[in-house]
């Protein structure tokens, strides 16, 4: 997914990608990511969980407008656990 | 430089790793075997900025969830192999009916999607950030493969123009990437 992230950043669409397995997603290196503490199958969000859906979009879309170069990264923190 | 060029290195340690890996699969050692994946060294930092505010840019949506449309579509077969074969993804309509979509892929647990399909096919949340004004729209359809695709070059060399070509048909200026 990360390569798609930096084909399709590479002829001028924005990116970002949610990742719920850094160290895979970072290895190719994509142009911003949003690392969540969520479940592969749910990256987006727990089912029904209306907010957490919600913030995972919207810190995507926080990052593609607002990241200042190649490489950014939106990482949940501990509190989130 | 692009990830293209970068294959010409790769694709000899691929090739070395496909003999090591191959005859470890059918023994259930698929740990083993992809311990020693090569994995794809990238060199160059493409980045691209809006040149308008997202609530007026035109999103599209990617996702390895391996959704195809019951009854309309081919289903993905099986897992990605080890050959040439090309990745192939399917154009879903942001407004199918649901009740038709089916998920091809096995290398996940269906369960969340089950209960609440916008746990990995976000399509209310996202009609909800078009609706509240947070982006300006969506795309006609979100673009689905499969995921786990151990050989990159048929990715990169044909999949990913063609998902650029279908984005670019939809005029979308920015994409959210959802893997599974």
């Amino acid at each position: 997914m990360s390569l798609i992230a930096r084909g399709l950043e590479a002829e001028g669409i924005a990116t970002a990608l949610v990742s719920v397995m850094p160290p895979l997603s970072s290895s190719a290196r994509p142009p911003r990511q949003v690392i969540r503490r969520l479940n592969i199958g749910a990256t987006v969000g727990r089912p029904h969980d209306l907010e957490g859906q919600r913030e995972t979009l919207k810190r995507m879309i926080s990052l593609i407008e607002n990241a200042e170069g190649h490489g950014a990264v939106d990482k949940d923190s501990k509190r989130n656990e | 430089m692009s990830d293209a060029a970068q294959l010409d290195d790769w694709q000899p340690k691929f090739e070395s790793w496909v003999e090591f890996a191959k005859p470890l699969l059918p023994q259930g050692k698929a740990r083993e075997a992809f311990a020693e994946y090569p994995w794809f060294t990238t060199v160059g930092d493409p980045f691209v900025t809006l040149s308008k505010p997202a609530s007026e840019c035109r999103f599209g949506l990617v996702t390895t969830g391996g959704y195809s449309i019951d009854g309309e579509q081919e289903p993905f077969t099986g897992l990605p192999t080890f050959g040439d074969e090309v990745p192939e993804f399917r154009k879903i309509p942001t407004d199918v009916d649901r009740s038709k979509l089916v998920i091809n892929h096995h290398g996940y647990d269906h369960k969340y999607a089950k209960e609440d399909i916008n746990a990995n096919l976000p399509f209310d949340r996202l009609n909800e950030l078009v609706d509240e004004g947070v982006i300006g729209s969506l795309s006609n359809e979100t673009l689905v493969l499969m995921g786990l695709q151990p050989n990159v070059a048929p990715l990169i060399n044909e999949t990913i123009p063609e998902i650029l070509a279908a984005f670019k048909a939809d005029d979308v200026e920015a994409a959210l990437l959802v893997p599974s």
